[in-house]
């Protein structure tokens, strides 16, 4: 709960501190809504994603699920989402390709991992388990139209466990730190 | 039609649908989180591959060989590659029996990195469950790829007990009437017994030591070996039976096990 608490905050603030009002209602006007198929933050995730400087850069909210497997709880999780977009590439006249990367930080909120230390545990004896960073690069596509509200994404995704894993020990293969996920995101607004 | 199939618009789209499926064709390439289940098919039951193979290899009956002990590997890939390295090039080495923590967080990718670090040894291998193993759902990934926690099978007429002694990461009840009802049947022949955890460690401070005391005191194993305080360290059950632990990889040594008809005994060894 705590960690939730945490994660809102940064979020509220983020927007606060870079935005004025013209650019917030701009924002407002552009917010975006995610669903997102696997890429480590649940089978499904969604959420809303808040654009600013000059859309180039996206923070928002999300919500991972994943139902129990075997004997396993389901997982649940928050995801701080930021994505930086690149340079927009024109394909024909119809559809724009725009590269991107994408740091997020995701809390596992079930039952499987543990932020504060169970009382089984001597002080200290683990650091906190629920947090992890995903780091991902993606290639978005959409209408190369104003107003073209929907696009479609496939990311490549690494957690960053194995990130740090792959950089200080010898043997862990680069390609088979990353794994894929899928993106579709929606503009409800017309900001015409 | 065609034609607006061969311009450049539709393309676009037809491509990232056929990257799309191209993806879904290859294996298992989405983590819907770092804990998910997602045994990859080759890798199931592994200590009962590995254990048929080391009993193909070395038979049922009493005779002598030699085999490794390590524990703790968790993440340090590097050094754990070179304690591997050190093992195959002693063909007196016939197999290795790692005691527990194969993982730092119990990831899913955790115990596949590792699974695939044993398998390119090409050193046959046991492995047991360490408190590491236990979080979140490391104990049922470790089940479905490796097999049960406790287990007991012979190579080379000595008995081999695995048991899991894991106390605080462990949502189970630690079944020490399983381990002395394992040790109390009658077996022509010597028995180790492999354990993660210690005497020494607080995770078996109070009613757990006690246990464990009260088993090896009826049944007499002939020599335990562990891991978990990274560090070797022979003792003494209060009944005399012995006990050693083995460093962590990073400690650069491992245990050589010699086992003749008669005894067992170690040797520290060092890179």
């Amino acid at each position: 709960m705590k960690i939730s608490l945490i994660i809102v905050t940064m979020l509220v603030g983020t927007m606060h501190v870079s935005a004025s009002s013209d650019s917030l209602r701009h924002s407002i006007n552009r917010i975006t809504t995610r669903v997102q198929f696997a890429g480590n933050q649940g089978l499904l995730s969604a959420g809303v994603l808040m654009p600013f400087a000059q859309d180039r850069i996206q923070i928002g909210l999300m919500y991972g699920f994943a139902p129990a497997v075997r004997s396993t709880p389901n997982y649940h999780s928050l995801i701080l989402r930021t994505t930086w977009s690149l340079r927009r590439f024109p394909v024909g006249q119809a559809f724009v390709v725009q590269p991107y990367a994408a740091l997020s930080g995701t809390s596992e909120i079930g039952n499987i991992s543990f932020f504060n230390l169970p009382s089984q545990y001597p002080d200290g004896y683990y650091g906190p388990q629920s947090f992890h960073a995903l780091m991902a690069g993606g290639l978005r596509l959409f209408g190369n139209k104003p107003s073209s509200r929907w696009s479609f994404n496939v990311e490549s995704v690494v957690l960053d466990t194995m990130l740090w894993y792959w950089i200080s020990e010898e043997g862990v293969d680069f390609d088979e730190i990353w794994s894929l996920s899928f993106g579709v995101e929606f503009r409800p607004f017309d900001s015409e | 039609m065609l034609d607006q199939i061969r311009s450049l618009s539709m393309r676009i789209p037809i491509t990232f649908l056929l990257l799309a499926t191209l993806f879904q064709a290859c294996e298992d390439p989405f983590d819907y989180h770092p804990w998910e289940v997602d045994i990859p098919g080759d890798e199931r039951d592994l200590n009962y591959q590995e254990i048929s193979k080391i009993q193909q290899s070395i038979g049922l009956d009493t005779t002598t060989y030699n085999f490794a002990v390590f524990g703790d590997p968790h993440y340090y890939y590097t050094d754990t590659r070179n304690i591997l390295e050190h093992i195959a090039n002693d063909p007196s080495i016939r197999f290795v029996i790692v005691v527990g923590d194969i993982t730092d967080q119990a990831l899913m990718d955790e115990f596949v990195q590792y699974a695939e670090m044993m398998e390119e040894s090409g050193i046959p291998h046991i492995t047991l469950i360490g408190n590491h193993d236990h979080l979140a759902n490391g104990r049922t990934i470790f089940e479905e790829m490796f097999g049960p926690r406790n287990m007991m099978f012979t190579v080379g007429g000595v008995r081999f007990v695995l048991f899991d002694n894991n106390e605080f990461e462990s949502s189970v009840a630690v079944d020490y009437p399983w381990l002395y009802t394992s040790l109390s049947q009658a077996f022509d022949g010597q028995t180790i017994v492999f354990m993660h955890v210690p005497p020494v460690s607080d995770q078996l401070e109070g009613l757990p030591r006690q246990e464990l005391e009260n088993v090896m005191q009826a049944t007499r194993p002939d020599d335990v070996y562990m891991g978990h305080i990274h560090r070797y360290r022979v003792g003494v059950f209060p009944d005399g039976t012995r006990w050693t632990t083995s460093a962590f990889p990073p400690r650069r040594s491992y245990l050589k096990v010699f086992v003749t008809p008669d005894t067992t005994y170690h040797q520290k060894v060092e890179l």
